[in-house]
């Protein structure tokens, strides 16, 4: 698979929330979007199977898709973590998160319902936990609420991987 | 009457933020400007509130609580917030 060619994609309905500070399921002109607070680090989870035509060299990046419920101004930060699943690797009886990599400071758009783009790039292997093609992983996005500025929700939208 | 408990400025902070969210409002101001102005806020009116009531020609008539409503829907009112006013009082905003 050639660089920059997408892996997967996740809507707000493919989130798997976890159990608290969970982002919120909702619409924006029935856009579905999944909202992550201001002031408190929520988390969404996706799910996937690697493609096979995933290369396992040059790792992925994750593109995420948001835009803002009312801010205009000041920045919005996101991490992005992987945990692999895979085949006898991970009991789901626990989570496994990898450390989390991360855009930060990003300004948002002026005006509220721009859709923006933001990316965080993974080299393969301990960095996205290892995961390979075919095997089972988890992907958490959450809001660094706590040290970002931007005031009010930020609004996901969707998720994209692409090969780095 | 004191000012506020560092939480309960919080509380009106994370409230505001939620409420202009639900709205889609625009806001320009980052999280920590909104705080300030919180905080700026209830600095004022625990500096003024002796000057508020005592320009008052009736406020023995009242509570602490309905001068304190009063004081809210008369700055709702000439800001252009009625539908929050009307949530508050009902469609009695409305007539004429």
């Amino acid at each position: 698979m050639a660089s920059g060619d997408t892996l997967y994609t996740w809507t707000p309905y493919a989130n798997e929330p976890p159990s608290s500070n969970y982002a919120t399921l909702d619409t924006r002109n029935l856009h579905p979007c999944l909202d992550f607070d201001a002031t408190t680090n929520e988390y969404a989870i996706f799910s996937g199977v690697m493609p096979q035509h995933y290369a396992g060299t040059t790792g992925v990046t994750v593109y995420i898709h948001y835009a803002m419920s009312s801010a205009t101004a000041d920045t919005v930060d996101w991490d992005a973590e992987f945990e692999r699943i895979g085949d006898q690797q991970l009991d789901v009886d626990g989570d496994s998160f990898a450390a989390a990599n991360s855009v930060d400071n990003t300004t948002v758009p002026g005006t509220s319902g721009l859709v923006d783009v933001v990316s965080i790039a993974f080299t393969d292997g301990a960095d996205m936990d290892s995961v390979a093609a075919g095997e089972l992983f988890r992907l958490r996005i959450s809001r660094d609420a706590s040290n970002d500025d931007a005031a009010g929700d930020a609004e996901l939208f969707a998720v994209e991987i692409r090969e780095t | 009457m004191a000012i506020l408990e560092t939480t309960d400025r919080q509380r009106i902070w994370r409230g505001l933020m939620r409420y202009w969210s639900n709205l889609r409002e625009a806001v320009g101001g980052s999280k920590a400007e909104l705080l300030t102005t919180i905080n700026e806020t209830d600095n004022w009116i625990d500096a003024a509130q002796s000057n508020y009531l005592n320009s008052l020609t009736y406020r023995e008539s009242y509570t602490g609580g309905q001068l304190t409503l009063i004081f809210c829907c008369v700055a709702c009112m000439r800001t252009g917030l009625v539908a929050l006013l009307r949530r508050l009082l009902g469609v009695e905003v409305d007539n004429g």
